[in-house]
C-alpha cells in the first residue's frame, strides 16, 4: 500500500484545520509499519482518512491511497463507478486507488474486507448488549464470508484461538471480560475477514503493563503465523519497537521520516525524530533525557517552510521552504533539507559522510 | 524516632464498604491493606503499580483525603491519624498534591492568579504584598515567565504541560515539606513529560522537599527518584533503591514487571517477552497467602498459598515480601 500526498482538512471555528497535510507512506506487505507521533499531530486523522471514516465537517479530502489490487473483477460489477470528487489519474496496473471508489463500493469492498481497524480504547468499542460471538460474526455475514450463522461462529472460534482466548468465552457479553480480553476480542474481529492490512490505533495504551506485553506477544505471534500486515499508530516509541519493522514519524500533519526499524532506533534521521528518541526514558540504560523545546505549530496556520524549523537546532536558510521527502522508497527517507546533499551525493558517485544529526 | 524520617506509615489500611441495594453490607474493597513505609526528608520516592493495585488510594490516604480504616500516619513526629480538624489543617499546609489530570484539577472559571491565590487565602495569608510576592516567585519556579503574561489566563488557554505546571505551582506555593504527585504526567505527551518531571525534580532538590511520585511507568522512575516501592494487590511487595530495583529485581512480580517493559530497540520485534498469565487480584476478594501466588512461577508448596509473607530485609534499605527470601531458603 502506498499513500501519496494524502490531505484531510476539517472546518473548525477558527479556520480550516489541516489535520493531515500531504502525508506520504509506504507499507510493505508482511511488514509492520509503526507510525509515531505526539497527540495532535494528526495520526488518528490519518487512520480516518485511510478508512474514509469521515466526520461531517471535512473541508478537503484528497490524495492517493494505492492498494495492491486483490479484487476479482467479475465479482465487482460496480468497480467502474468512479467518484466524481477526485480527479482521474494514471494508476499503475495491479494497484487500485481507493480514493477513486465511491462510498458504497468502499464500504462493501475495502473497509473490513481489505483494511480492518482496531480503534483506540478498543475494549470500550464493543456493543455491551450483544454476545461477543455475534459481534465477531457480523463482518463475516455482512460481507458474505460465511454462509450461515453456524459457519460464522466456527470462524469466530478460530479467530479466538489465534488471539489466545478460550472458546467458551464466545458466548459471553463484553462486561464479563477483562480489559485485556476485550482488546483481544476486537483484534479477533479485525482478523476474522482475513484483511490485507490491519490498522491498530494505540492498541495497548489503556491497558496494564503486563497485559500490554501479553497483547504485543499475541500480535507478534499472529504476524509470524499468518504474515498479516499491520499498521500500528502510537505515541509510545517503546511499544512501536515491539512489533514495527518500519517506522514513520508524524509531526504537524506530515510524515517527517520513514525508515526501517533497525536504522530508526539506532540512528533516527530527522532532527525531530532524534529529539523524540532522546525524550524517551529507558529502563535498563541510564541516559540524559531531553525535552523538545517549544510547541508544535498550529494546524490552522502552519508555518510556510519546514514545520519543525522553529524548534530545530539545525535550522539553516533552506528551511524557509518546505522540504520534499528525500530518499523516498529507500531504507530511510527524511523530509529535511539536511538530507538533500546526501541524496545528491548518492546519486552522483560514492556516498560521502552522511550528515549525522547527533 | 530519628529526625531523618519525615513521614511514617504503620500498617496503614483503607477499606471501602460495598453495599447491596444501598444499605446491606456486601463486603469491602481493601484498597490499601497493611502498608508500612517511611519517607525521609528531602527524598524522592516512587510508588509503582498497575491500575487497580491501590496506589491512588494510598496517595489520597496519605494526603488525608480518605480516613484510614486502620494503622497510623506519623508526619514530622506528629501522629495525624486521629484526624482532628486542627491537626489536619496543620498537616495539609505541609503537604502538596499534584493531581493526575491537570484539566480536571483546575477550576475552569479561575484564572492562574486566582488559582494560586486560593491556597494562600485558605491558609490565612492575607497580606497583599506577600500574596503577590509568593505568586510571582512560584511562577518563576515553574518557568512560566514573564508571570504577567500568564497570570490573567484561564486553564483552557494553556497547553497541557503549562496546566500541569500551574498545578505544581499551586502544590508548592505554601512551601510544603512533602509533595504527593499522583501520575503527574500520564496525561501529557512524551516530550512534555520529561520537562514536567525535570521541573518537579528540580523543585524537590532545590527546596529539599520530599516527593512521593506515584506512577505505573517504571521507566521514568530511574531518572527522578532515589527509592521505589512496588505495589501489588494493595500491598507493597518490594522496597528498594531504584538502581538496585531495576538491575536486580527480587520479588517475582517486580521481575515480571521489569521484563515486560520494552526499551526502544528494533530487536524487540523478533523476540517474545515472558509474561505471567492471569489478571491482577480482586481487592474485594484477594487470594489467601501471598497475593501474587496464583500467577507466580516460583510458588513454594505449602507456604505461599496459605501464609502471607512478611518483609525480609535482603540488603541495607531493601525489603521484600516474598517467601523466597526467608531465612530458611
Amino acid at each position: 500500500m502506498r499513500i501519496e500526498d494524502l490531505k484531510l482538512y476539517f472546518y473548525a471555528r477558527d479556520g480550516i484545520v489541516r489535520a493531515v497535510d500531504g502525508a506520504n507512506l509506504t507499507i510493505t506487505p508482511g511488514r509492520t509499519l509503526g507510525v509515531l507521533g505526539e497527540s495532535g499531530c494528526g495520526k488518528s486523522s490519518l487512520t480516518k482518512a485511510i478508512l474514509r471514516l469521515l466526520p461531517p465537517n471535512v473541508a478537503r479530502y484528497s490524495g492517493r491511497v494505492l492498494l495492491h489490487d486483490h479484487l476479482d473483477d467479475t465479482e465487482n460489477p460496480d468497480r467502474e463507478a468512479r467518484s466524481a470528487r477526485s480527479e482521474p489519474s494514471g494508476t499503475p496496473a495491479g494497484e487500485q486507488d481507493l480514493m477513486q471508489l465511491d462510498d458504497e463500493t468502499f464500504r462493501k469492498q475495502v473497509r473490513w474486507q481489505q483494511i480492518a481497524f482496531v480503534p483506540q480504547a478498543a475494549m470500550n468499542s464493543l456493543n455491551p448488549v450483544t454476545r461477543v460471538v455475534d459481534q465477531i460474526s457480523e463482518p463475516l455475514l455482512e460481507h458474505r464470508h460465511a454462509a450461515s450463522r453456524a459457519a460464522a461462529a466456527e470462524q469466530a472460534a478460530h479467530a479466538f484461538d489465534l488471539v489466545g482466548i478460550p472458546r467458551d468465552f464466545l458466548l459471553r457479553y463484553p462486561f464479563e471480560l477483562s480489559g485485556g480480553m476485550r482488546q483481544r476480542v476486537v483484534i479477533a474481529m479485525a482478523l476474522v475477514t482475513d484483511p490485507i492490512l490491519i490498522i491498530l490505533d494505540e492498541p495497548t495504551s489503556a491497558l496494564d503493563i503486563l497485559t500490554q506485553a501479553h497483547i504485543m506477544n499475541t500480535l507478534k505471534e499472529i504476524k509470524q503465523r499468518l504474515g498479516t500486515t499491520f499498521m500500528l499508530i502510537t505515541h509510545d516509541v517503546a511499544t512501536a519497537s515491539e512489533i514495527a519493522g518500519d517506522v514513520a514519524v508524524m509531526y504537524a500533519g506530515q510524515i517527517l521520516e520513514q525508515s526501517t526499524a533497525e536504522r530508526f532506533f539506532a540512528q533516527p534521521a530527522h532532527p525531530y525524530s532524534s529529539f523524540l528518541m532522546s525524550s524517551v526514558p529507558t529502563l535498563r540504560r541510564a541516559k540524559t533525557l531531553q525535552a523538545i523545546p517549544g510547541q508544535p505549530p498550529s494546524l490552522v496556520h502552519p508555518p510556510a517552510g519546514c514545520r519543525f524549523a522553529d524548534r530545530c537546532p539545525h535550522r539553516f536558510s533552506p528551511c524557509d521552504n518546505e522540504p520534499p521527502l528525500f530518499g523516498a522508497g529507500d531504507a530511510r527517507a527524511a523530509k529535511c533539507w539536511l538530507y538533500e546533499t546526501e541524496q545528491n551525493e548518492q546519486s552522483r558517485t560514492v556516498t560521502g559522510e552522511s550528515p549525522h544529526v547527533e | 524516632m530519628s529526625n531523618d524520617v519525615l513521614l511514617r506509615a504503620n500498617e496503614l489500611r483503607t477499606h471501602f464498604e460495598l453495599r447491596k441495594y444501598g444499605f446491606l453490607k456486601a463486603g469491602e474493597v481493601r484498597a490499601v491493606d497493611g502498608v508500612s513505609f517511611t519517607i525521609r526528608r528531602g527524598e524522592a520516592v516512587a510508588i509503582v503499580g498497575e491500575s487497580g493495585c491501590g496506589k491512588s488510594t494510598l496517595a489520597r490516604t496519605i494526603l488525608g483525603l480518605y480516613e484510614p480504616t486502620g494503622g497510623s500516619i506519623v508526619f514530622d513526629d506528629e501522629d495525624i491519624s486521629s484526624f482532628d480538624r486542627a491537626k489536619i489543617a496543620w498537616y495539609r499546609r505541609r503537604v502538596g498534591y499534584v493531581q493526575q489530570d491537570p484539566y480536571a484539577a483546575l477550576p475552569p472559571f479561575m484564572d492562574v492568579r486566582r488559582l494560586l491565590l486560593e491556597p494562600l487565602i485558605v491558609n490565612g495569608i492575607r497580606n497583599r504584598a506577600e500574596q503577590q510576592e509568593r505568586i510571582v516567585r512560584s511562577m518563576h519556579e515553574i518557568k512560566l515567565t514573564p508571570p504577567e503574561s500568564f497570570l490573567e489566563k484561564f486553564p483552557h488557554q494553556l497547553s497541557g504541560g503549562q496546566q500541569q505546571r500551574v498545578v505544581i505551582a499551586r502544590a508548592k506555593i505554601l512551601d510544603p515539606q512533602l509533595i504527593v504527585a499522583d501520575e503527574p504526567v500520564s496525561m501529557l505527551d512524551a516530550s512534555v513529560r520529561v520537562e514536567v518531571l525535570q521541573l518537579l525534580r528540580q523543585l524537590q532538590i532545590d527546596h529539599g522537599l520530599a516527593l512521593l511520585y506515584i506512577t505505573h511507568d517504571l521507566s521514568t522512575v530511574r531518572y527522578f527518584c532515589e527509592r521505589a516501592f512496588v505495589m501489588y494487590g494493595a500491598h507493597i511487595v518490594e522496597q528498594a533503591p531504584v538502581d538496585q530495583l531495576l538491575s536486580a529485581p527480587q520479588h517475582p512480580y517486580t521481575r515480571a514487571l521489569v521484563a515486560a517493559i520494552p526499551d526502544p530497540d528494533a530487536a524487540n520485534a523478533t523476540r517474545f517477552r515472558s509474561v505471567p498469565h492471569g489478571e491482577p487480584p480482586s481487592l474485594a476478594n484477594p487470594p489467601s497467602g501471598c497475593r501474587f501466588h496464583p500467577r507466580c512461577p516460583h510458588t513454594i508448596e505449602g507456604l505461599c498459598r496459605d501464609h502471607e509473607p512478611p518483609y525480609f530485609t535482603t540488603a541495607p534499605d531493601r525489603r521484600v515480601a516474598c517467601w523466597l527470601y526467608g531465612e530458611s531458603s
